[in-house]
């Protein structure tokens, strides 16, 4: 079974579906109960570089969203762009049921994205802002230096020492590990982690504060 | 004693679970979330791993790169101070897979 024949199994259980077919190896059109049918693709790789998905987003389909399967996966910042240079959403498997019940695929933005871009986007002290990958940000400050700082964005309930370790590997340096997820905690193992990689653990009010001190 | 049904979803990711618990038998394996409903379709699959030394998250992402690519798996993992600390398995009332 290909990972599209499986995205489209699991969709068809959907109540908004009304049916599924998988036009091609990877490719998907989803036709809904309410609103017009779209066209997925469907991609299944740790890492998501601009070169996994090209092919889907320059191919004959008209795809409106890219879904990657793998739930411990991350899209680097080139995927992001090219998807976004050709007005393509992308996230994950979650996002796919997301869109089901949005008139506009095209323009999904995953909620916390849009959380964390318009908290940077109105912060005084931040002059702008780069999505290095799809947690991972540049944040340029507004001072003298016009210094920048690298933040990433971690939406886990209980962010964990392993959470942290993972993010290092994932994304490499960062100054700053920022808890977005309002529930739970941060274990003491993740401070010390942290700690040993020379990084702070902020929640999100936190951060916002904290940038007003850089 | 709960137990979880095996079906479509459930069905490939019990069957890699315990392929890596033959390799991994230290470690505490519990499912929860939305699988352990019978809501359908699920956004994903949530699984708590216990581990005891650092090297152990590697290789069991090594272990269920087997179905992660086919599977939305979510794998949180903590030791076993952690799960202590957040009282994970009790708030989120995870199902130890035996």
């Amino acid at each position: 079974m290909t990972i599209a024949t499986w995205v489209a199994e699991r969709l068809k259980e959907a109540k908004d579906v009304e049916d599924i077919d998988v036009l091609a190896g990877n490719v998907i059109r989803v036709s809904r109960l309410k609103y017009p049918p779209f066209l997925a693709g469907i991609v299944s790789a740790p890492r998501v570089e601009r070169e996994t998905i090209q092919s889907l987003v320059e191919g004959k389909h008209e795809i409106e969203i890219i879904a990657n399967i793998p739930k411990d996966s991350f899209l680097t910042g080139n995927a992001l762009n090219l998807a976004r240079g050709h007005e393509i959403a992308a996230g994950g498997f979650g996002d796919l049921l997301r869109v089901l019940t949005r008139p506009d695929v095209r323009s999904f933005v995953p909620a916390e994205t849009a959380f964390i871009e318009r908290g940077l986007g109105q912060h005084r002290r931040v002059a702008r802002f780069r999505q290095l990958h799809d947690r991972l940000y540049q944040i340029y400050l507004r001072n003298d230096d016009q210094s920048d700082v690298v933040a990433v964005m971690l939406n886990e309930y209980e962010l964990t020492a392993e959470h942290i370790r993972a993010a290092r590997d994932r994304y490499g340096p960062f100054a700053i590990v920022v808890k977005t997820n309002p529930n739970g905690h941060p274990t003491k193992a993740a401070f010390e982690v942290a700690g040993q990689l020379s990084a702070d653990v902020l929640t999100w009010g936190e951060f916002l504060s904290h940038l007003n001190s850089l | 004693m709960r137990s979880l049904p095996r079906d479509a979803f459930t069905a490939p990711v019990l069957d890699v679970i315990a392929a890596a618990r033959v390799n991994m038998p230290s470690l505490r394996w519990f499912l929860f979330g939305s699988i352990l409903t019978s809501r359908r379709p699920v956004g994903d699959v949530d699984l708590l791993v216990i581990y005891a030394s650092d090297g152990e998250p590697l290789q069991v992402r090594h272990h269920l790169s087997a179905v992660t690519t086919e599977i939305p798996l979510h794998v949180i993992f903590m030791t076993a101070d952690e799960e202590i600390e957040t009282q994970f398995i009790e708030t989120t009332g995870a199902l130890e897979l035996p």
